[in-house]
């Protein structure tokens, strides 16, 4: 800051006025309750905290939370991989459309989501009489958690794919076939190790979206403790039971995950920039 | 091994990039295909390497009819015009590139490596990344890298088009060393004239997507097929007219036409055939027109003159030194231009 001050235009009020009102807010807004949350989880001592993390029913949460997670995030993974190479690559018909209905998670609210699913997998929705002749049960059940969390993350990958793909043009991909290589030797030894930074970035803020969902996840689950409950729904049932100390308590779980990703993500900004060409 | 090519059409949408094209690039040869941006030489090249697909007609290597064969079977090695090499791989892992996807033993990609690195001076780089190289040396990793799976064919798109004047000359002798000795068949694109004069043995002119002429270097600069040719290969001036039975006349200027049409026409006359002469010299030459002298700007051991004349505006002759002080050329000056010898085309139809 203070090397920089020489070339600033601003006052010197200015920036420090500037400099508080931004600090303050992540004060208020962030930094206060997120120690308010710890303060509340270790209230009545870290072994009252530690027996709320190990609690069957907590446990059970962070399992399904988990599940849905390794399960979303690979399957995000492979349809970001495929519809961002054919965004960028191929021209066909509706391309623009699919384009648009990538983003179609990140515009529509994740309570209707859920409800979508509901609608179409329910007892009374369009597959419901089919699925419950042949024994299936999703909404309701762990494969509705599943679908609920894929569906609210597939923007996450393809996002961060189509600009990096778009940026690089198809002339490496072209040499490697001139050169002898088939089509998955070229994917794998050329386009994969191009991608991996914009691929991990995209797989870890997909990871925090699964991680934290919420709403799609409750309306799909019908919160059966132990069995359909997720991390995030737990900490609220236990609020809603007045349990506020366990219930901040499983939050914290959560401020850790997040914490990590901000630090896996920082850590791959770094790493990405340190391989950009010295010049 | 020479490339046939037969009947070639392609259009991009409504777009003919190239319309029914024929020709044959010899074998062991440098081939330069010589035009304009937008003339089709580029989509040529890669319908050649199989990257591009035609609509109709046939490629032939040899005896081989390859049109339906894949890019990676062809055996083509393929220099891009920003080089596309890969970017997370060294420079010697680059260059292995094409050996091990084609399951190599590790002793022979080693071998080979090692040869060409040699071969393209860049041994000490061999564990580089190309963004650490500069432009000169980038071009040479990827034409090891396309060399090294021993290619049937070589071909290059705008091989010197993103580097700097120097390197590009240095580049060019280069090129044609390495041509010298491996003799393999080789196509470059390029929009220089004069890169495709200095280095290629055959040139293969084209305009919006029709090929103009094929020739030898002299052939295609002493006797340009058409008007295009002409005047793409640079340094002449065009004067508009009328052609006669046996003579043509632009504007005050009378010159020799043995055609066999009559019409409006045009005449092409290269800097070094406009020949400057004192103004007493003058008098009487049906072939010459007063000028006014613009502008001397002197490259290499000649000099161009930039002159106007009252009916064809400006005008550039090429002319050596001596003849330059000789004359005493200076700004305003007011001399003679002789046409000393010109090629003229009416209409479309060449003389």
């Amino acid at each position: 800051m203070s090397t920089r001050s020489a070339v600033s235009l601003e006052p010197r009020w200015v920036r420090v006025l500037l400099m508080t009102l931004a600090f303050g807010f992540l004060s208020i807004f962030l930094v206060l309750p997120l120690g308010a949350v710890l303060h509340a989880a270790l209230s009545k001592g870290i072994s009252a905290y530690l027996a709320a993390l190990t609690e069957a029913d907590t446990r059970s949460a962070l399992k399904l939370t988990l599940f849905a997670t390794v399960i979303a995030v690979p399957l995000n993974v492979v349809f970001g991989l495929a519809a961002a190479w054919a965004i960028t690559r191929f021209q066909f018909p509706g391309k623009r459309v699919l384009v648009t209905i990538i983003d179609l998670p990140f515009a529509v609210s994740p309570v209707i989501a859920g409800m979508l699913f509901v609608l179409l997998f329910g007892a009374h929705g369009l597959l419901g009489p089919f699925l419950s002749d042949h024994g299936i049960k999703i909404v309701f059940a762990v494969p509705a958690i599943v679908i609920a969390t894929a569906f609210v993350t597939i923007p996450f990958v393809a996002r961060e794919l189509i600009p990096a793909l778009e940026a690089r043009g198809p002339e490496q991909e072209l040499a490697a076939l001139t050169l002898g290589a088939t089509p998955w030797q070229t994917f794998r030894r050329v386009t994969l190790p191009n991608l991996r930074w914009p691929l991990a970035y995209g797989a870890i803020l997909a990871t925090a979206r699964a991680v934290g969902e919420f709403g799609a996840v409750s309306v799909v689950s019908g919160h059966i403790r132990g069995e359909t409950n997720t991390v995030p729904l737990h900490v609220e049932i236990l609020y809603n039971d007045f349990q506020y100390q366990a219930a901040f308590a499983v939050a914290t779980i959560l401020i850790g995950i997040a914490l990590a990703t901000l630090i896996a993500k920082s850590l791959i900004e770094w790493h990405a920039g340190r391989r950009r060409p010295p010049r | 091994m020479d490339v046939r090519v037969e009947h070639i059409s392609k259009a991009f949408g409504e777009y003919p990039a190239l319309d029914d094209i024929s020709v044959t690039i010899p074998s062991g040869q440098l081939t330069a295909l010589l035009g304009p941006s937008g003339s089709g030489k580029t989509t040529l090249l890669r319908t050649i390497a199989g990257i591009e697909a035609p609509d109709r007609g046939r490629v032939r290597f040899g005896e081989d009819d390859v049109t339906n064969l894949p890019v990676r079977e062809r055996r083509v090695g393929f220099v891009f015009q920003d080089y596309a090499l890969f970017d997370h791989m060294t420079v010697a892992e680059n260059i292995a590139f094409g050996l091990s996807v084609r399951r190599a033993s590790p002793k022979d990609i080693d071998t080979r490596v090692r040869e060409l690195l040699a071969r393209v001076q860049l041994s000490q780089f061999a564990s580089r990344y190309p963004k650490q190289l500069s432009g000169g040396q980038r071009q040479r990793v990827a034409l090891a890298r396309a060399l090294a799976p021993d290619p049937r064919l070589l071909l290059l798109d705008e091989p010197f088009g993103a580097l700097d004047a120097r390197v590009r000359a240095e580049l060019r002798s280069w090129l044609r060393r390495l041509h010298d000795d491996l003799h393999l068949t080789s196509v470059f694109v390029t929009h220089d004239q004069e890169e495709a004069l200095e280095v290629a043995d055959q040139i293969v002119v084209m305009s919006n997507g029709k090929i103009e002429q094929a020739g030898a270097p002299d052939d295609v600069v002493d006797r340009p097929a058409s008007a295009f040719v002409m005047d793409f290969l640079g340094g002449v001036n065009v004067l508009q007219g009328h052609a006669h039975g046996d003579y043509a006349v632009f504007g005050d200027l009378v010159l020799p036409y043995a055609g066999p049409t009559a019409g409006p026409a045009r005449a092409y006359v290269r800097g070094e055939d406009l020949v400057l002469r004192a103004l007493a010299a003058g008098s009487g030459d049906v072939s010459a027109v007063a000028v006014t002298v613009e502008r001397v700007r002197r490259r290499g051991i000649t000099a161009r003159v930039l002159v106007t004349s009252a009916e064809h505006g400006e005008l550039t002759a090429e002319i050596p030194h001596r003849e330059l002080a000789a004359l005493g050329v200076e700004r305003g000056m007011r001399l003679v231009a002789h046409v000393r010898s010109a090629r003229i085309f009416v209409e479309g139809q060449p003389s």
